[in-house]
């Protein structure tokens, strides 16, 4: 918006003006105070031009000031304009006057932490795709299979008696993966969305892994592995939810079972510390590789994805497992090395 | 706030949550062995109500240290009120737990009726709420507490239904009228844990909002 000062000649009219004002008044205190002395109208109309410059030379700055503020106004109406157009490339420039320099980093903090939001959505989204991809994936490849079975029953091996059966019996394999996939993946939107709630209880802990030990014997008997369970009898409490670190110990003891060869050994046991207990399961198995270390409790990764998918795997007991912990204010470790074998650890309050 | 008193009454609280855990445990044991008319089971029963006695009596005596030594105010005074009351209703719902062992005998040569009245289902309820009152505790659940309260109202309309069924068979066969005394008596042991759970609910509400609800007091304003 333009300022009556804008104007040049609007200027210099009012240097001037002042200057005449000076000298009316001068002359006014000279006709009250009588003044004498020689050159007195010449030193008079001096007073008066310098008053003039003076008047001229405040104008001039006046008016820079006026034109920096209002050119500092116009870049952040015009960057604001641009973020609300959706560009968040805007950096304002923190000069100028008090107000204007706050009003520039609140702007460019505003912007940065837009640009955080749409970064965090981004990577969200992302997860989420590749999330629905590999679960799409992973329900794909069961549904086909027993659809394959199927067919191939329906197109005539019904009738013969040296696949029926084993095709059936395959089939029915599949569906039993599907729905182990199906209740994970509802198992982990229910942790992840805060749905489930824990029931901490204090519990005898030997007891508790004996228990979920004998569960598992059969399985390992299977493959010829021994589970080491050496736990003493006397009762030490400790605090957690049972049900779920009954799905947490089952979990890892099941993948030890898997990934150790025919013949091997699972320890699972606990060592008593001060108000807390570290709980292990550790195998000779295969290991894993230290690149893979960090990645493993995540959902869907896998070391090696078919012998997982041979093996019966869902990509999502580890990540179940890392929440369940984390929910007991705990954290899950893990410590490998390959063709040695695995620790998986975590520590529980007393 | 010093260190000692902050102990004491950590340990108040760890206690609580030790014997609530414990008759959560024994309830449930009771139930099963109801289910499964399992005599062993009801040895646990009794085994757990020695321990729930004990805490008791170890909880009893927390408060008095508590009481005697810091005179405690504002949430610290409503934690050891509370731990007062909820410590006297887990004790009663352990006694119950051992009242419905005792039916496990007389009812084990009648699964059907005890089947057909379907007493485990308002037991689950019942157990449920018990649970569910631990954990508002635990995690200082105003909101669950709330919802708990509700529940009660579910247990008592089952217990007047199961009743009526219970009456019937009776009548209709003399040779069930001992087994029904006894159903009879596990429906009353039944709502009566459901009105514990209540109150230990309640308890949470005054613990962690500062307000009383019992007896509808909410609703009066």
């Amino acid at each position: 918006m333009n300022h009556f000062l804008d104007s040049y000649k609007i200027r210099i009219t009012v240097a001037a003006a002042a200057g005449v004002v000076i000298y009316l008044v001068l002359l006014l205190v000279g006709s009250i105070f009588p003044l004498t002395g020689p050159g007195l109208t010449l030193h008079l109309l001096l007073t008066a031009f310098v008053g003039t410059m003076l008047a001229f030379g405040f104008l001039e700055v006046l008016v820079a000031f006026r034109k920096r503020q209002t050119k500092i106004l116009n870049m952040i109406v015009d960057a604001l304009r641009r973020i609300s157009a959706g560009d968040l490339s805007v950096q304002l420039p923190e000069t100028g006057a008090i107000e204007l320099r706050q009003v520039s980093k609140l702007t460019n903090q505003i912007v940065g932490n837009l640009k955080q939001d749409i970064s965090k959505l981004e990577k969200l989204e992302r997860v989420r795709s590749e999330f629905l991809a590999n679960v799409s994936h992973e329900l794909r490849t069961p549904i086909f299979s027993i659809q394959g079975f199927i067919e191939t029953l329906i197109d005539g091996a019904i009738d013969d008696p040296k696949v029926n059966r084993e095709f059936l019996q395959k089939a029915y394999e599949h569906s039993v993966r599907l729905n182990t996939l199906l209740n994970d993946l509802i198992e982990i939107s229910r942790i992840e969305s805060g749905e489930m709630r824990m029931s901490f209880r204090y519990f005898n802990l030997p007891e508790f892994m004996r228990s979920i030990v004998e569960e598992l014997e059969h399985k390992a008997e299977k493959k010829s592995i021994q589970i080491v369970c050496q736990l003493p009898e006397r009762e030490i409490l400790v605090l957690g939810d049972r049900e779920r670190l009954r799905q947490v110990l089952s979990n890892l003891i099941d993948n030890s079972i898997k990934y150790t060869d025919d013949g091997g050994k699972v320890e699972v046991g606990f060592t008593d510390l001060q108000g807390t207990v570290r709980v292990y399961v550790r195998d000779n198995g295969s290991g894993i590789g230290e690149e893979h270390l960090g990645r493993i409790f995540e959902r869907f990764y896998r070391v090696d994805k078919d012998r997982s998918r041979s093996v019966g795997g869902t990509g999502l007991g580890l990540a179940i497992v890392k929440h369940i912990i984390e929910a007991h204010n705990s954290r899950i470790e893990v410590r490998s090395e390959l063709g040695k074998g695995s620790e998986f650890s975590f520590l529980l309050k007393k | 706030m010093h260190r000692h008193f902050e102990d004491l009454l950590e340990g108040l609280r760890v206690n609580l949550i030790k014997m609530g855990s414990l008759v959560d445990e024994q309830l449930d044991l009771a139930f099963r062995a109801l289910h499964d008319r399992d005599l062993q089971a009801t040895t646990k029963v009794y085994e757990t109500e020695k321990k729930v006695n004990d805490f008791d009596n170890l909880l009893d005596q927390q408060v008095d240290e508590i009481m005697a030594l810091e005179q405690p105010v504002a949430a610290d005074l409503r934690l050891v009120v509370s731990a007062i009351k909820m410590n006297h209703e887990l004790e009663r719902i352990g006694d119950v737990a051992v009242n419905i062992a005792q039916r496990v005998e007389p009812l084990r040569d009648f699964p059907e009726l005890v089947r057909k009245t379907a007493i485990l289902e308002m037991g689950d309820v019942a157990r449920r709420m018990v649970h569910d009152s631990i954990d508002s505790f635990i995690h200082a659940d105003a909101e669950l507490a709330r919802r708990i309260c509700k529940q009660d109202d579910v247990v008592d309309e089952m217990n007047r239904q199961k009743f009526r069924f219970v009456i019937d068979e009776m009548k209709k066969d003399p040779a069930v009228v001992e087994p029904g005394a006894h159903l009879i008596v596990a429906l009353k042991h039944i709502e009566r844990i459901a009105d514990h759970a209540t109150n230990i609910a309640e308890d949470v509400v005054f613990l962690v909002d500062a307000k009383v609800i019992k007896h509808h007091a909410a609703d009066k304003g």
